[in-house]
């Protein structure tokens, strides 16, 4: 027994003296940046998109030397912007009306160099917190960086632990950071607020949903091309309208946000939206149909070396709401079918449009045909598919629509 | 009092901790590295190879009942060859224990601890480990009772909650131009299942019933079942491209589940409690085989056991820290793991085959 | 379709069969009858209930005649006063009386003029005599006849008892031992009428020469588990043995252990009850309490209180008493890992609230929460010392004053005062008040791990306490029981609670040598 006692207490002295000298990771919650927002811009600032920021980029000089860093090699290429909040105020009551210096909810720092890493690291030199980027809700490019390329960015996001897969990959025209500025009305900091937007998907179909980091990792570890959402803003409000197309890593142009629905309804990540179509009786009235369920199977036709695709949409909804509509037989079945062919028509119309305009415009395969044509037609792209990009702007598509109508709401 | 003995439904929790395993972490990279998109179906043949095995050594242990391992070598070949075929074992399990344990505090400090060194994490996960060895089979059986479910119920969630992110699309195409492969991941695919010969250590504790062998095969099935699932479901996530740039596809995969509205919004808690566990069994459970293989290379005394397990925890610890690099200490674990692939496959069917023989002989005489 | 129905009937009626069947304790002796000598009567009954120490039987002459007579009781249930003043004194001393007007003494006159005693009932066999002295009655014979006579001497208006302090319940019986040791075994005799039931008696201490009784049921207690705690209770060197869990210490292998190694229970229905499941309990004189054996951790966390609601409630209430023995220990470090290591794994909103509670906190978690925690301990010890007067000023001190100037004076954050809180709060969710120590004791050492390494340190922890559970035996039965080694029989009254129906058999990890609870068929004992 005695012999026990004395071999337990020196295991507790030497598991004792292993832990006090611990506390190596160990940082309380209030001491750490909890960075809301990233946005990335690029330096020297383009004169063009600098125009529409406004009034608060107006940044005196003394800023300017905080902002820049002694960089190891090359000159400076990015400026990034990281939200923090400021928790001191968090107890502060919110709103449009007190926004002075002192009470403002979150702190946005900006650092200019080359290396995000790097410029993550210099930030320290700044704040007195350690950074944190495990609740990173959005991560805002500028048009111009988004143009240079992605996969140089998004290097360090892939590689840095504390980073997520969920992230919000947006791109905004002109300033990225200005974003970040936004003072919301209903959150306290605009990121967690601009992040929020995404999760009405089931309501309206105009946003790029799949807009997550993990998703355009993947799709540019797998060469595939893609959508990302586009972000507007004013002085108090964001709105994330339409997308930003993205070709071999880089982004060759805008989608529209009619574009953004179909590419939604093809792709498979339409949750639910609203389609509007002028009724059939040829009147001046109008139906909105809410979209319920929808489904999309895209069928390759291989023919020898020519392919061609076949898009099957396959939509449920609802009838929502008629305008100037002066009929009696709105719930009459030829009525409905009459509907139902208008909105298979509007459908097909609009898809095949966004087809052609993004084979045309951008060249651009954001529907991933690739991606169904490796894994369902592999022998085909063994032979053809290192010539995929020259091949795809040619490629017929066709659209065939079915629509049911399931509730007419009264 | 009666004889204290491990109860059927032990042996399987026992085998099913025996193969999980800090590969668990990256079983994926490594299939994947092999048979690509069809890695699946390399693993579910690999997992049949396993269970083959595994029934091999079953009957290798009930040939002698009351004897383990080391004990069985040296008494069917004799005191010094048998020593000699235990050398690899030993040296086996030592290397790929000490790897395990370095590939484990390289991933903790990357997803948990990033400034906190190695040395304590190595230190008191073999503390713990050893512990538990130090307290005897028993005591080892309790704990692996409780652990498994747990682990169990752990990969199960990591496996449905990803659900929602699936492409069905990332397999195709199945089976294209790629069988060459699929075959040579049947190779790999057996060895990330090499713990079914645990049995062999401790079937002569167990209560032998009708029943142990069909508990036993269900503590092979288990953890197989788990690994295909989860090789299935990374594939289905993240495609098998990626997965190539990922170190441990499992910890992203927990990574990307996000639970919005509940306490903990984020899965990887969980998966960080399982991967500390599964590390914990898989390396008190080495750590017991090399323990015994010690003490009958070195032909000890049960009572000195408590000096084998320190000292062979601070050789295990030396071993882990030695390299410095991280990709070194992964390369050099799938290293240890390609080299014995051709005698693992072996070496059971021929001490069985011995053992029949030599048994046979034993009857008739 | 009538076959069916007609064989459906068959089977109820066989069940009712069955059910009728059920053999009581003391049917096997139902074949056994007096015989006309009250020497042989008297052996015979008593070694038909196993020759306990508080059977007393005393013969003697009625007065004045040669008749031989004897009674049997039992100490525990009797009133001795009754029978000294009604039975006794008016059998040898009065019977003069009886003897000088010219009636005979013979069995009848004993019955109708010589008792003063309400109830007196005429007995030829075995089993109704064994059954009425266990339930306190007096058996009287008289030489030469082979009949008796069962006197009611039962304690009427029960003896003292006290009500139940450390474990109360809310349904069940609001009794509980005292500090004499025939009142307890009184107790425990009025809840079970089994001749099976087994009191042995032993000396403890050298100077205190207390008695100890060990109890337990001949039949279902495991053998070994008896006669291994025999052994060590006749081996016990002690000056004074006078608490039951210092006797308890002294008997069980790792008595350094925090976790009980021995339960204490002031209950005698819980008492009652785990004699039933095959263990075996040790009373002794002076001491309120108890002591149990074997024990283990799901069995400290029942409570007698599972047993009067329906299943699924107790199984409920039973599954929250497991969380919060985990919480209790373990709230406090899991809050300090999980702010001061891995702030990702929470809503961001929450991180957000959380951290600005503690802007302006000068300490860290870990110091705030033992801080606390110390506080709370304190607390805890005072109000048990403070006289009932002035027990409410603990609680507004404790929790007014303490928690929220505290959080005013920035000392500590108000989330901080949440965590103690809820960990006090499930402590006392946990059934065994030791039990409950236990979880207190392992908070510290928690809270130590969390910080040093976050919830890689609480893993480590709770393997290292894990593999001491594990480890952990006391008379050969492994303290996690049944949960590990899994017996899924077990299984069924363990976390859950299941339906009474579903709970036939007796506890398999005891190993309880007559394993079914109900619908057996006991083999016919002989008895010489």
């Amino acid at each position: 027994m005695r012999h026990s006692l004395k071999r337990s207490s020196l295991l507790l002295f030497l598991i004792g003296a292993l832990l006090l000298t611990g506390c190596w990771d160990q940082k309380d919650i209030d001491t750490r940046g909890y960075v809301l927002g990233l946005a990335i811009d690029s330096y020297p600032p383009d004169p063009q998109s600098s125009e529409s920021t406004g009034p608060n980029q107006a940044s005196p000089q003394e800023e300017e030397k905080l902002e820049k860093m002694q960089l190891h090699t090359g000159e400076p290429g990015y400026a990034m912007t990281i939200q923090l909040p400021i928790l001191a105020n968090a107890d502060m009551p919110e709103g449009p009306g007190i926004q002075s210096a002192e009470g403002s909810q979150s702190w946005e720092i900006t650092q200019i160099g080359n290396s995000f890493f790097s410029i993550n690291r210099e930030m320290a030199s700044r704040t007195g917190l350690s950074l944190y980027y495990e609740h990173l809700q959005v991560l805002i490019l500028s048009e111009e960086v988004a143009r240079k390329g992605l996969i140089n960015i998004l290097d360090m996001f892939m590689r840095e632990p504390e980073m997520r897969r969920g992230i919000k990959v947006l791109i905004c025209p002109g300033e990225a950071k200005s974003i970040l500025d936004v003072v919301p009305r209903i959150d306290k900091y605009s990121s967690v607020y601009l992040s929020g937007i995404f999760d009405n998907s089931s309501r309206n179909s105009r946003m790029v949903y799949h807009t997550n980091m993990g998703d355009v990792i993947c799709a540019l570890h797998d060469g595939h091309d893609f959508v990302l959402a586009k972000v507007i803003s004013t002085k108090d409000e964001n709105k994330a309208s339409g997308g930003a197309v993205f070709h071999n890593g880089r982004m060759a142009g805008w989608a529209t946000e009619m574009e953004v629905e179909a590419i939604n309804l093809i792709r498979n990540t339409y949750e639910g939206g609203v389609i509007t179509v002028d009724t059939p009786k040829g009147e001046e009235g109008r139906v909105a149909m809410e979209i319920t369920n929808e489904k999309a199977e895209i069928t390759p036709i291989v023919n020898g070396d020519q392919v061609s695709f076949r898009i099957d949409i396959k939509v449920e909804g609802d009838y929502s709401e008629d305008i100037n509509l002066h009929t009696h037989e709105k719930l009459s079945e030829p009525f409905l079918k009459s509907l139902e062919a208008e909105y298979e028509k509007e459908i097909q119309d609009l898809c095949t449009e966004t087809i052609e305009s993004m084979q045309e415009k951008f060249k651009a395969d954001v529907f991933q045909f690739d991606r169904i044509l490796q894994a369902g037609e592999p022998a085909y792209w063994e032979r053809m598919g290192s010539d995929w990009n020259s091949i795809y702007p040619d490629v017929g598509v066709t659209v065939h629509a079915d629509v049911h109508i399931i509730l007419t709401g009264i | 009092m009666k004889e204290e003995r491990l109860m059927p439904p032990q042996v399987m929790t026992l085998t099913a901790c025996g193969i999980l395993g800090i590969d668990i972490l990256i079983v994926q990279r490594d299939m994947v590295g092999v048979a690509g998109q069809d890695a699946w179906i390399s693993l579910i043949l690999g997992g049949m190879t396993a269970m083959i095995l595994g029934s091999v050594c079953y009957y290798l242990a009930h040939l002698y009942p009351e004897m383990d391992l080391p004990q069985i070598l040296l008494h069917i070949f004799g005191d010094f060859f048998g020593r000699i075929i235990l050398l690899p074992f030993i040296v086996y399990d030592v290397l790929y224990l000490g790897m395990s344990l370095r590939i484990f505090a390289q991933a903790l400090k990357m997803f948990l601890l990033s400034a906190t060194p190695m040395l304590p994490i190595v230190v008191l996960i073999l503390l713990a480990a050893g512990y538990a060895v130090c307290k005897g089979v028993f005591a080892i059986g309790g704990i692996m009772d409780i652990i498994f479910p747990l682990c169990a119920v752990t990969i199960l969630g990591i496996l449905l909650m990803p659900m929602n992110q699936i492409h069905l699309s990332n397999l195709k195409p199945i089976l294209y131009k790629n069988t060459g492969n699929v075959v040579k991941g049947i190779l790999t695919g057996y060895q990330q299942f090499t713990g079914y010969g645990t049995i062999a250590y401790f079937y002569c504790y167990t209560q032998k019933t009708k029943g142990t062998f069909k508990w036993y095969l269900a503590g092979l099935g288990i953890p197989i079942f788990l690994y295909i699932a989860l090789t299935l479901i990374t594939i289905m996530v993240f495609g098998p491209t990626d997965i190539g740039y990922l170190t441990y596809p499992t910890l992203t995969l927990a990574k990307s589940i996000e639970i919005p509205g509940t306490f903990l919004e984020r899965a990887e808690s969980f998966a960080a409690i399982l991967w500390i566990n599964i590390v914990f069994v898989s390396v008190a459970l080495l750590l017991f085989r090399t323990k015994r293989n010690f003490l009958e290379l070195l032909h000890m005394k049960t009572k000195h056991q408590n000096y084998v397990i320190w000292g062979i925890a601070l050789l295990l610890i030396g071993i882990a820290l030695f390299i410095r690099s991280g990709t070194e200490a992964i390369s050099f674990f799938s290293k240890i793991k390609k080299s014995s692939r051709i005698f693992g496959l072996l070496i059971f069917p021929f001490i069985t085959a011995m053992g029949y023989i030599k048994k046979r002989r034993e009857t008739r005489a | 379709m009538v076959k069916l129905l007609k064989r459906r009937l068959e089977k109820k009626d066989r069940k009712k069969d069955k059910k009728f069947g059920i053999k009581g304790d003391t049917d096997h002796l139902k074949p056994f009858r007096l015989s006309e000598i009250v020497e042989d009567n008297i052996t015979r009954l008593k070694n038909s209930m196993n020759n306990t120490f508080d059977i007393k039987s005393r013969e003697f002459q009625i007065g004045g005649t040669k008749y031989q007579a004897a009674i049997l009781y039992i100490a525990d249930l009797v009133n001795e006063e009754m029978i000294m003043s009604h039975l006794l004194k008016p059998l040898i001393l009065q019977s003069t009386a009886v003897i000088d007007s010219d009636t005979e003494v013979n069995f009848q006159s004993v019955k109708d003029s010589m008792l003063s005693i309400g109830s007196v009932q005429e007995a030829e066999t075995f089993d109704e005599i064994v059954l009425a002295v266990m339930s306190g009655d007096t058996f009287l014979c008289i030489q030469g006849y082979a009949k008796g006579l069962i006197v009611n001497t039962r304690e009427l208006n029960g003896k003292p008892f006290a009500v139940p302090t450390v474990e109360p319940s809310v349904k069940g019986p609001q009794e509980a031992f005292v500090e004499t040791l025939k009142i307890n075994l009184g107790l425990i005799r009025k809840r079970i009428r089994d001749p099976n039931l087994m009191l042995e008696e032993y000396k403890i201490g050298r100077r205190s020469k207390s008695e100890s009784v060990l109890v337990y049921i001949k039949g279902i207690a495991d053998p070994d588990i008896v006669e291994d705690l025999r052994k060590r209770l006749s081996s016990v060197d002690l000056d004074m043995g006078q608490s039951a869990f210092q006797i308890g210490t002294l008997v069980t292998d790792r008595p350094d252990s925090i976790f009980p190694q021995v339960q204490i229970t002031e209950r005698p229905d819980k008492l009652v009850v785990s004699l039933s499941e095959g263990r075996v309990a040790v009373l002794t004189d002076g001491s309120p309490n108890a002591i149990l054996v074997p024990v283990t951790l799901p069995i400290l966390m029942q409570s007698p209180d599972d047993y009067c609601e329906s299943w699924l409630v107790s199984s409920l209430i039973r599954i929250s008493r497991y969380v919060g023995l985990f919480l209790s220990s373990l709230f406090p470090a899991i809050y300090i890992a999980i702010t001061s290591y891995n702030p990702g794994m929470l809503p961001t909103r929450l991180v957000l609230s959380i951290a600005s509670t503690r802007t302006g906190v000068p300490f860290s978690a870990f110091i705030e929460a033992l801080l606390m925690e110390a506080v709370l301990e304190l607390l805890q010890e005072a109000s048990i010392r403070l006289p009932k007067a002035v027990g409410q000023t603990v609680s507004i001190v404790g929790g007014l004053v303490i928690g929220q100037s505290a959080v005013q004076a920035g000392i500590v954050s108000p989330i901080m005062v949440i965590v103690i809180s809820v960990t006090a709060v499930t402590s006392f969710a946990i059934p065994d008040y030791s039990l409950g120590l236990a979880s207190r004791i392992l908070r510290v050492p928690f809270m130590i791990l969390a910080t040093t390494l976050g919830s890689f340190g609480i893993a480590i922890g709770m393997l290292l306490l894990l593999t001491y559970l594990s480890s952990l035996k006391n008379f050969g039965i492994r303290y996690l029981s049944p949960i590990t080694p899994y017996r899924f029989q077990d299984w069924k009254d363990t976390v859950i609670r299941a339906p009474f129906k579903d709970l036939k058999k007796r506890p398999e990890f005891l190993n309880p040598e007559d394993t079914e609870r109900s619908h057996s068929r006991k083999k016919e004992k002989e008895i010489s």
